[in-house]
């Protein structure tokens, strides 16, 4: 990945135009709907994800200057927002305990068991840690780089890739039980 | 080493598993619709914006030009000058007075002498 490893100072900002928010979108629209998709596991809710974080962006009247701080700002949104959906859904789980995500477990398909074993793993790590491990597991971004785009210290992105590996492999193992019962 | 190789199996793991990785992502009719709502809700917000600031521009305008004209008025002193020059005396024999009024209602009344100022 040819990431630079240090994120530029954020820049002033600028006002929001249609121009900037339509090129905004089709820079980022694939790579912020792909992440989503990691960190909610539903391709419905990664889609309402999309357009909230660009409704935010739109409601703005100014945003970070400079490429780097927008997409920045923009992963910083879609991270925040699945935080609250998380809080949201960990409040209803409390009474259901029950994960969306087991329906599929009756797909004979290994890839779909899978991948289904994995979303019900991430779904159970905390946003941030969540978001640190889709970034950097996933989508291959160095953890200095994650530091910038979530607003984090670099240790902080390395503690929490420490402890979410460690945690997600008990995930892992204890999903794959369940699935396999 | 085994820590390495354990992160190993466990991105292995991950990426086997990954989500996003057969999802061919929003299409074409989806990607429109985020964008339209974008575009309209940005819109939006520059016509809000533009309906606060009129009324806020026209009550400043209006501000500054009430203070404007309240400035230009003549300042006239608190009370008549207390002492009279004398027909014969010269014009700047009585000099400047400085009056105001306390809190308490004192009168007081500066007056400076010319003679005394060089």
């Amino acid at each position: 990945m040819g990431e630079s490893l240090t994120m530029p100072l954020p820049a002033r900002t600028t006002e929001t135009s249609e121009e900037m928010l339509a090129g905004l979108f089709n820079r980022h629209q694939e790579r912020l709907y792909r992440l989503a998709l990691r960190m909610s596991g539903n391709v419905e809710s990664a889609r309402d994800l999309v357009q909230e974080t660009f409704l935010r962006a739109a409601r703005r009247r100014s945003l970070p200057g400079g490429e780097p701080g927008r997409e920045a700002w923009l992963v910083r949104v879609l991270v925040n927002l699945c935080r609250d959906r998380w809080r949201r859904r960990r409040v209803r789980r409390h009474h259901e305990d029950a994960l969306p995500a087991r329906s599929s477990a009756i797909d004979p398909e290994s890839a779909a068991v899978a991948r289904a074993t994995v979303r019900a793993a991430l779904a159970r790590l905390r946003p941030r840690r969540r978001a640190v491990l889709v970034l950097h597991e996933l989508e291959g971004v160095p953890a200095a780089r994650i530091a910038g785009l979530l607003g984090l210290r670099a240790a902080t992105v390395r503690w929490h890739l420490s402890v979410g590996r460690k945690e997600l492999s008990k995930l892992l193992l204890t999903e794959s039980e369940e699935l396999g019962r | 080493m085994t820590e390495h190789r354990s992160d190993d199996a466990l991105t292995s793991l991950l990426r086997a598993g990954d989500p996003a990785a057969d999802d061919p992502g929003l299409d074409s009719r989806e990607r429109a619709l985020i964008r339209q709502r974008m575009l309209a809700t940005s819109r939006e917000g520059r016509r809000q914006m533009i309906g606060w600031l009129v009324p806020a521009a026209t009550a400043m305008a209006l501000l500054a030009l009430a203070l404007g004209l309240a400035l230009r008025q003549p300042r006239t002193p608190l009370y008549e000058p207390v002492a009279e020059r004398a027909p014969d005396a010269p014009a700047s024999s009585i000099g400047q007075q400085i009056q105001f009024t306390t809190d308490s209602g004192i009168l007081v009344v500066w007056v400076l002498q010319p003679r005394l100022s060089s």
